[in-house]
């Protein structure tokens, strides 16, 4: 892969490893070139180091000799010789007086120590004796010419006292030993060729007085000495050698002497060596091939004789640094060798490396390249078993693969059900873009247009809908784009369609707007409602001709009614007016015409009474109503009618539910007592009735039990059918319209109750009616209220055990008007009568009332609703009743008044009844 | 004491003379007429203390009737009772609810016009 990590990896790792082995390598370099040099230079010192001692051993041994030399006897003899008497020459001169022998013996004898001496040193070229007498002459010479050993007759003897060497050491202690300088042979002596290095070493001879006599010297050919020098040099070594004036006595090897002796000095060479030479550095010798920085160097002294000024040689020993060089070389060829072979290892290295990690990496890139491209199944061989980083690698896609693919089949799976719940739908589904474009069009809406889908996909939804034909605003046109702007987002929009063929129809269109992939889209669910539309004509049809049906029932039954009853009034009218004017038979006879009249005034009641009932027309009035009181007014009612049929009538109430109150209407209730209570008297010839009241926790029972005929089982299902009695026909024992039942069962349902039966024919019956139980706290918003006030509360239940009446305040200035108020509720009202505001509020004050009824009209000054106000913000009186008494009866005064905080409104003139009934209800 | 004066208007010639024969059975001076319009001329002529009318009448109806008698100063104060044929409840109460002083729904037997009349007399005076 090119670029790929693997290459960069491999290139990065070259470079790496190549400067890591090149700088290892030319450190290695350097480092051998340091120490070779190092070496070198320690060679070249120890080389250095081995000359001086040789050389000083070379002196030391010629020393030695010197000495040795001193120390013979015929140097001694000579010297007392000297001191002694001169004889004849014939004789040998002087006589030695110790030993008797002639100085010319002790000559001779000296004269072949020498030779012996000689004969033995090969670099002892000459020896001598010389006196101080004589002006320096020599006493006995020997020396080397030609190879043979000469003794230099005594005549031929020289004065040598001039020359440095005698009158430097002639001086010397005994014993010292003096050390010429080592020069070139110039030619002075004969017996040494020219060039040639010569040394001369003394030593000072004594007389017995220790006065100096002479000395002995030896000249040394140094050659010998230098050229042992010679094989410590190492092939390509160079040894310069120079005396103490720089002039070069030795030069190895002798190929480089040509060049270089005669012309220069060793300091013109070898600049080091300048400073132990008095004077200027010598001129650089620039035209010839001096040796250079590409020469190592080692210079040192020799010095000798320390007793004197001091002498010495300058050495420089040199070695070609080329020599090292090559070695380095050879160290620098190896190290760029090895460099090349670990660079080339490590590039190999590098490149496995590299394939070794990027191969399995590649097989995933390859893999996630492929990835939902084929169908090949991308789970492949992707070294999932190694254990690092790549085998995490590798099980991290691994797992993810799988998961994708688990998802994919998830996804497609839900794709299909949901193409499945589209495709099946029994809904029309059309989805639209923003602009109303469809996308989507099932299988249901091409059967609701008759398109297919691939006809209106990519056209606008308005060739399909409409706006419904209440909202003809604009076009009429039914865009989804602005279905915010027609409000069409929602459910059960009635909607018109068109089919391909042209037909338009009702739908009912659902429309939904999301947003998917930051585009907004439409969903229209579309239900073809054409027969949903004709059904509901055809029911809006029935509902319209049933109401008709229901007012032309409701009209013949008021025309009936009215029709006959214009009729009755004057059968009923006349028969009781006759009644009275009449006696005997004939007043029998009216009585019998009014009663028969007034019985069918009542089944006419009946009859209207179950037509509203069934129209639903009857609204109760549901007040807090003690049960027993009720009923025993009811039972009060009949007790005339029982005894003219010689009949008991009973009331019995369970002392404990004497308080047991329930929520009625008053007339409702009454009227469904008397039909029971009439009932159980009519059906019942001896005997009598008993009407109970009792309660348990959760309602209040009436039971009304006769002893009459009882009911036949098999009748008990249509007990409270319509216009049924149980004896029918000619066989028909009892009179009775059939309807008491009914309208009884359908009042007592009406209030929330229940009515029951059990009946034995020929034992009697018992009829049950029963209502939930009500609370007077729960109820009488004015009495709970009242009940902070512990008296208030007592007097509340008084009240309504019956135990005292209620008070009740009358404030009004018609004194025809309190006078009729007076009568009509002094039975059972305590009535406290005030006619003008101030009155009214001192009354108010210091009683409480139960009850006010306010005339708003009071003449000159505070009027009824002002009274009001006063009272209602009085606390006692806050929820007390209060009901406007008032000529103001125009449509909208009940209203204000109620709004104004009465509780009640009675316009004036009212009559009794109503009257007593504000009075009880409040 | 002076007898008092009842006008009965009433479209059905029988049931105006049956309340009528009621009314002087019971002592009270009766003056009829058969339709609205003469009642209300009647009563402005008579000055009767008691109106006693049929809701349901050619021209002039009951509470047509009614009202201009109760607009009017001089017949205001009479008391006045609706007697009709129509048993519908609301009938009752807008009859009540206008003013009228009592509601008396045929047909009625002698016992219960006399004790709504004697209460309405009383009331008046």
């Amino acid at each position: 892969m090119k670029g790929g990590i693997g290459g960069r990896l491999a290139i990065i790792f070259s470079l790496l490893v190549l400067v890591a082995t090149a700088t290892v390598g030319f450190l290695v370099f350097w480092s051998a070139y340091e120490s070779l040099i190092e070496v070198s230079s320690e060679s070249l010192e120890h080389t250095g180091e081995t000359i001086e001692v040789r050389f000083e051993a070379s002196l030391e041994a010629i020393s030695t000799d010197v000495l040795f030399l001193a120390e013979t006897p015929p140097v001694a003899g000579i010297v007392r010789a000297f001191a002694g008497p001169y004889m004849s020459a014939k004789d040998g001169g002087f006589l030695d007086e110790a030993t008797n022998h002639s100085d010319a013996e002790w000559r001779e004898q000296l004269a072949g120590v020498f030779a012996a001496f000689l004969q033995n040193n090969p670099s002892f070229y000459r020896a001598r004796y010389i006196g101080l007498v004589n002006e320096g002459r020599e006493i006995v010479r020997v020396e080397r010419i030609d190879g043979q050993l000469v003794t230099t007759s005594t005549d031929e003897l020289t004065q040598s006292g001039h020359h440095d060497y005698f009158t430097e050491a002639v001086n010397l202690q005994g014993g010292d030993v003096y050390f010429s300088h080592i020069d070139l042979n110039q030619g002075e002596e004969a017996d040494v060729p020219p060039g040639t290095p010569t040394l001369r070493v003394a030593t000072p001879v004594r007389d017995a007085d220790d006065e100096p006599f002479g000395i002995l010297v030896i000249d040394v050919d140094f050659t010998h000495v230098l050229d042992a020098f010679r094989p410590l040099i190492n092939e390509d070594e160079a040894l310069y050698l120079a005396n103490s004036h720089g002039d070069f006595l030795l030069v190895h090897p002798d190929s480089l002497a040509a060049t270089v002796v005669g012309p220069y000095q060793i300091q013109d060479l070898f600049p080091k060596t300048a400073s132990w030479f008095a004077g200027a550095a010598g001129q650089p010798a620039a035209d010839v091939a001096i040796p250079d920085e590409s020469l190592i160097t080692h210079e040192d002294r020799l010095s000798f004789n320390s007793t004197l000024d001091p002498r010495y040689l300058v050495f420089v020993i040199t070695s070609p640094s080329e020599t090292i060089l090559a070695r380095v070389r050879k160290v620098r060829t190896w190290s760029i060798l090895i460099t090349v072979v670990f660079a080339l290892w490590g590039i190999a290295l590098a490149l496995f490396f590299s394939r070794y990690l990027t191969r399995p990496l590649r097989r995933i890139t390859r893999a996630l390249d492929r990835f939902g491209q084929d169908d090949e199944p991308p789970i492949v061989d992707l070294s999932m078993k190694r254990k690092d980083e790549i085998g995490v690698l590798a099980r991290a896609y691994d797992t993810m693969a799988r998961q994708i693919e688990a998802q994919i089949e998830e996804l497609e799976d839900k794709a299909r059900r949901q193409r499945i719940i589209l495709e099946t739908s029994a809904e029309g589904i059309i989805v639209t873009d923003g602009q109303g474009i469809i996308e989507t069009f099932n299988r249901a809406a091409q059967r609701i247009f008759g398109y297919t889908a691939e006809e209106v996909k990519g056209r606008n939804v308005n060739m399909l809908v409409f706006r419904d034909e209440h909202d003809k605003g604009a076009n009429g046109q039914v865009s989804f784009e602005d279905a915010g702007r027609w409000r069409l987002l929602g459910n059960g929009h009635e909607v018109t369609g068109r089919r391909k063929n042209g037909e338009t129809f009702p739908i009912s269109l659902s429309l939904s707007s999301f947003e998917l992939g930051g585009e907004k889209k439409y969903a229209g669910f579309l239900q073809d409602i054409t027969r949903r539309k004709q059904y509901e004509q055809t029911l809006h049809e029935a509902k319209l001709s049933a109401e008709a049906a229901n007012k032309a029932k409701s009209a013949f039954l008021a025309n009936m009614s009215h029709e006959i009853r214009t009729p009755l009034t004057g059968i009923i009218g006349f028969a009781s007016l006759l009644a009275r004017q009449v006696s005997g038979k004939h007043k029998k006879y009216s009585q019998l015409i009014e009663s028969s009249g007034v019985r069918l005034k009542e089944t006419l009641n009946s009859v209207l009474d179950l037509a509203k009932l069934e129209a639903k027309r009857v609204e109760v009035q549901l007040g807090l109503l003690q049960v027993h009181t009720e009923a025993q007014e009811v039972v009060q009612f009949f007790q005339t009618q029982a005894q003219h049929k010689n009949l008991t009538l009973d009331f019995r109430v369970d002392p404990e539910s004497e308080d047991a109150c329930a929520r009625l209407d008053r007339g409702a209730f009454s009227s469904i007592l008397h039909n029971l209570i009439g009932n159980a008297l009519k059906f019942t010839e001896t005997g009598g009735v008993v009407v109970s009241v009792e309660a348990d926790a959760e309602r209040v029972h009436v039971h009304v039990t006769d002893t009459g005929v009882g009911i036949d089982p098999s009748f008990m299902p249509h007990l409270f059918d319509v216009f049924r009695q149980e004896s029918t026909g000619l066989s028909r024992s009892h009179e009775g319209s059939g309807l008491g039942l009914s309208i009884t069962q359908r009042l007592v349902v009406l209030m929330d109750g229940e009515i029951s039966v059990e009946s034995e024919k020929g034992q009697g019956s018992t009829f049950t009616v029963s209502f939930p139980l009500a609370h007077a706290e729960e109820t009488r918003p004015g009495l709970e209220v009242l009940g902070v006030d512990e008296a208030r509360k007592a007097h509340s239940s008084m009240l309504l055990s019956g135990q005292v009446k209620p008070r009740v305040l009358l404030v009004e200035d018609n004194e025809n008007t309190q006078f009729l108020i007076e009568n009509l509720l002094e039975d059972a009202y305590a009535l406290t009568v005030v006619s003008n505001a101030e009155d009214a509020l001192l009354e108010a004050f210091n009683t409480e009332y139960d009850l006010v009824l306010m005339d708003i009209n009071l003449g000159e000054g505070a009027n009824g609703a002002d009274v009001l106000r006063e009272l209602r913000a009085m606390p006692t009186y806050s929820t007390v009743p209060i009901a406007a008494l008032t000529a103001y009866a125009l449509p909208g005064d009940k209203e204000r008044f109620l709004e104004m905080g009465f509780s009640a409104y009675l316009s004036k003139p009212f009559n009794a009844e109503e009257l007593l009934t504000l009075a009880a209800r409040m | 004491m002076q007898r008092k004066k009842a006008l009965i208007i009433e479209n059905d010639a029988i049931i105006r003379e049956c309340i009528q024969v009621m009314y002087e059975s019971e002592g009270l001076e009766v003056i009829s007429a058969r339709d609205g319009q003469t009642g209300y001329e009647l009563s402005l002529q008579h000055a009767p203390d008691l109106v006693v009318s049929d809701l349901y009448m050619v021209g002039l109806s009951g509470i047509d009737l009614f009202e201009r008698l109760r607009a009017d100063p001089r017949t205001g104060n009479i008391p006045f009772m609706f007697i009709t044929a129509d048993a519908r409840t609301a009938v009752r109460e807008e009859c009540l609810a206008l003013g009228a002083d009592d509601f008396l729904l045929k047909p009625f037997t002698f016992e219960e016009l006399m004790r709504k009349t004697r209460s309405l007399l009383a009331k008046a005076g």
